[in-house]
């Protein structure tokens, strides 16, 4: 079934078709494959529609792209109707610019002009929202450089809790770029999350701090972007903690420990390469030789 | 419609339960013995060992705090029992009796018997919780059609009212005890949810108690030295108190303790900062729907509130600041669960006024099961949690996942099954295990294909298929510590039919005289010796036999009790 061409099954073209045809098609023959009497049909149904979703969604990001056929067949057409496109939305972007505040001497600069110095990042969003989250990250870079004020949570919270942070979207942004400034703080490796490290520059209990108001490390799923981070964020969390009280709940606190040493060990075989065989032989052949030659000397001066 | 054919919509409440018919004009809530439609989620024993449900027993939670019981809907699904004089229940019973109680209330007004339910329950309450609900309708000779998740329910209701509109709602469900939001879509008479999350442990009884602490601080009372009977007298106090918070800006209350009377206060800014570490755990559910929708704030058309501890000023103002607008409240937000349950039972029954309306739901907690991951080659690390069915998920739905063992040779794969959104298991909430023998195959690894398969009603089903031998192992819940067996339902069961419960019809009185017992509790002097004088008078009307007295009795009563009710708070 999964080869089955998602528009074809809805009667759309695939190039023309929006997704409010796709939505209408499919509250169609929802009314008749409903999920309580039908789930098979159902199930179809719905893979099907999110299909078609999905591939429109590509189809629309290969019109956007400035450097696509798409939009070269456009600049031919329409030269001059070509807008800038906006940086993609920022979920990395705040790397770049925290691998290096070595640079301790700037700490005079402070506090900082909010203009004096053009953001490393571009987080998306309205204006207001996005300065002010630009801001506070300023601030936080500030706060983790001052060695008395960075382990007082309350410092945080002043940024934290700015009336400007109130509205959900400016939130969720302090929450992506809050989280990226943790990332980079902790030398991020999406490779391997077994690798995660403190930083001094922001303590255990300021960590599990601005976890729990975020709640990252209790979402695994997602974006893979955001998985990877939060993943490393509960990496974080595991090496901060002995325990941890996770609410008022009857299904019980369950402790959480530091990761034990792995309980599954097999001896690992002493020759696993054709290398490290050779060598093994060379040597044996090479310890057997001297082993005569110590004999024959023995013999020798006996006799 | 005939008897066998109609199916009733519950809502199962912390604090309250109410059921409702789909009529051929739209939902319509069925009043209780007592003529209200809110039935309180109380249990409790009467004087005469019968059993109280309702609300005689939440008054008599107040003079008989341990003969009754409330606020059980909070254990469902572990092992919690609650003691009732000598007998120890389980919150799948409790719940069963207030089933009863409902069932009983439907088949008197609709006239006939009903055996079909829909039953609302938390979007995010996990399988445990909603299988435990299962289990209170089978006992209470309920056949559930189906669950359907509690902010769902609300948005249907308030969908039915314009529904050719194309709209995006978001409902923030704060019941008494659990805490959800939804996202939802409407469009062609399709209602899609897209988003739901919550707290399965957050509800207005928490602000009661968080207020009650602060109250008893502030009397120089210790809650702990506190008898339970002085307890739930005060508990009533503060709740009322906190219902007058939303009229008023300040409110005063009175408490009878050893003969004293103390005065308690609190004005609305108090309560507002007494309450603030729970409003802020309100913002991440929230902000966790929204993200997982993909939506911005100013996409959502709607925001609806439900649940009657939305009306507290500080959730309100909550929702105003993070969307910079003001949420509806239109319906009753503690009838509209209820009215939403009877329209997913009108929806089931596929009646003709709904013909046009399909509703999906999603899975509001990713499904997983336990992995090991391999740190360096032959190193394991278990405990890891891979997702097989991502919250959000459209359901019904069904997804596998190819699963290897760790080892050659291995006999058997332990198959654990999580539910939650931590990275490791044991953060999550363990729903089952199962363990799958494979055969033991020294030179090559064995597969084993593990399928999910989750109904509409949030049940899941684990099918675990040995790929060589094509041997198919479905998964028995068992085992679970919360969850209880079919035997053990039918064990309860029994037990459960020795009881004898208090007679509907004179389920009025037992409630008026458990309402004379606790007013005369929180009074003192002459209006003590009043209430005394009344109870007198009441008893004397039951003692005659004649069901008629009694009423007008009642009737008569009514008024000056009303007046001294209102004396404690003000």
């Amino acid at each position: 079934m999964y080869s089955e061409d998602p528009f074809a099954f809805f009667g759309l073209d695939r190039q023309t078709a929006t997704l409010a045809e796709v939505k209408r098609e499919y509250a169609k023959r929802l009314k008749t494959t409903r999920p309580d009497d039908d789930p098979a049909g159902f199930m179809l149904l719905r893979e099907t529609m999110e299909r078609a979703r999905e591939q429109i969604e590509w189809r629309e990001d290969d019109r956007n792209d400035p450097y696509g056929p798409e939009a070269k067949a456009r600049d031919e057409a329409e030269p001059f109707e070509d807008e800038i496109v906006s940086p993609h939305p920022a979920s990395e972007p705040g790397f770049a610019q925290s691998f290096g505040p070595a640079s301790e001497p700037e700490l005079d600069d402070l506090p900082p002009e909010p203009k004096s110095s053009a953001p490393a990042f571009q987080p998306i969003g309205p204006d207001e929202d996005r300065n002010a989250v630009s801001e506070a990250i300023r601030d936080v870079e500030a706060l983790m450089k001052n060695e008395q004020d960075r382990k007082v949570w309350a410092r945080w919270l002043d940024i934290l809790e700015r009336p400007a942070f109130d509205s959900i979207d400016a939130f969720n942004l302090l929450s992506i770029e809050m989280r990226n400034k943790v990332c980079a703080e902790t030398g991020f490796n999406f490779n391997s999350a077994h690798h995660a490290k403190m930083s001094p520059r922001m303590l255990s209990e300021i960590l599990l701090k601005l976890d729990d108001r975020f709640g990252w490390s209790h979402q695994s799923t997602g974006d893979w972007g955001d998985k990877l981070q939060n993943r490393w964020v509960s990496r974080l969390v595991e090496l901060s903690i002995e325990y941890r009280d996770i609410g008022k709940s009857p299904w019980g606190r369950q402790k959480r420990g530091v990761i034990k040493p792995p309980p599954v060990k097999t001896k690992r075989p002493k020759y696993d390469t054709p290398a490290a065989y050779a060598i093994g032989v060379v040597w044996a052949i090479v310890r057997a030789v001297m082993l005569y030659f110590i004999i024959r000397l023995i013999i020798d001066s006996l006799g | 419609m005939s008897a066998e054919d109609t199916i009733i919509g519950i809502d199962l409440g912390t604090t309250n339960s109410l059921i409702c018919a789909f009529a051929d004009d739209g939902p319509k809530l069925i009043p209780n013995a007592l003529g209200s439609f809110m039935t309180p989620s109380a249990v409790g024993y009467a004087d005469d060992g019968s059993l109280l449900i309702g609300q005689a027993a939440k008054d008599r939670l107040v003079t008989h705090p341990d003969k009754t019981t409330a606020r059980f809907k909070r254990y469902m699904g572990t092992q919690h029992e609650a003691k009732l004089g000598k007998r120890h229940f389980r919150a799948e019973e409790l719940s069963s009796l207030v089933l009863k109680s409902l069932k009983a209330d439907a088949e008197a007004e609709l006239g006939y018997p009903v055996q079909r339910a829909i039953i609302s329950v938390p979007a995010y309450f996990n399988d445990v919780q909603r299988k435990a609900t299962m289990a209170a309708a089978r006992m209470a000779g309920l056949t559930v059609e189906r669950l359907v998740n509690e902010p769902t329910a609300a948005a249907l209701a308030y969908g039915l009212q314009d529904r050719d509109s194309e709209t995006t709602f978001l409902v923030v469900d704060l019941g008494g005890g659990t805490f959800d939001v939804s996202i939802l879509e409407m469009f062609s008479g399709v209602m899609e949810v897209r988003a739901s999350s919550g707290d399965a442990f957050l509800g207005g009884e928490d602000f009661t108690d968080a207020l009650l602490s602060h109250l008893a601080k502030e009397a120089g009372l210790e809650e702990k030295k506190l008898s339970g009977e002085d307890l739930s007298r005060l508990r009533a106090v503060v709740d009322r108190m906190k219902h007058r918070l939303t009229e008023s800006p300040q409110t005063r209350g009175s408490f009878v303790y050893k003969d004293n009377e103390i005065e308690l206060s609190v004005t609305r800014d108090a309560f507002e900062e007494i309450c603030d570490p729970l409003t802020k755990r309100v913002r991440l559910p929230i902000q966790r729907a929204i993200s997982d929708a993909g939506l911005k704030a100013d996409q959502i058309d709607r925001i609806l509130l439900v649940g009657g501890a939305t009306r507290m000023d500080c959730i309100r103002a909550l929702i105003t600041r993070l969307f910079r607008r003001f949420p509806e409240h239109d319906l009753n937000p503690d009838h509209v669960v209820a009215l939403g349950a009877g329209v997913q039972s009108g929806l089931t029954m596929r009646h003709a006024a709904l013909e046009d309306i399909v509703m999906t739901d999603v899975a509001p907690f990713t499904l997983g099961y336990e992995t090991s991951q391999e740190l360096e080659p032959n190193v394991f690390e278990p405990g890891h949690f891979c997702p097989l069915i991502e919250r959000n998920t459209v359901v019904p739905v069904s997804r596998s996942h190819r699963v290897f063992p760790v080892h050659k040779a291995q006999s058997q794969i332990e198959l654990k099954i999580f539910q939650g959104e931590a990275p490791f298991v044991k953060d999550n909430v363990g729903i089952g295990e199962l363990s799958v023998p494979i055969p033991v195959n020294k030179t090559d690894f064995e597969a084993l294909d593990v399928r999910f398969t989750y109904d509409a009603s949030g049940i899941l089903e684990v099918l675990a298929t040995v790929v060589s031998t094509q041997k198919e192992n479905r998964i028995v819940i068992e085992g679970n510590p919360g969850a209880m067996t079919p035997g053990e339902i039918e064990q309860r069961l029994k037990s459960l039919s020795n009881l004898k419960v208090h007679p509907r019809d004179q389920q009025e009185n037992a409630a008026f005289l458990a309402r004379l017992s606790t007013l005369y509790e929180s009074l003192l002097g002459q209006d003590r010796m009043m209430v005394a004088g009344f109870i007198r008078e009441f008893e004397t009307a039951l003692h005659s036999q004649d069901p008629k007295q009694a009423a007008e009795c009642r009737k008569s009563l009514e008024e000056p009790v009303t007046r001294l009710e209102s004396r404690d708070v003000f």
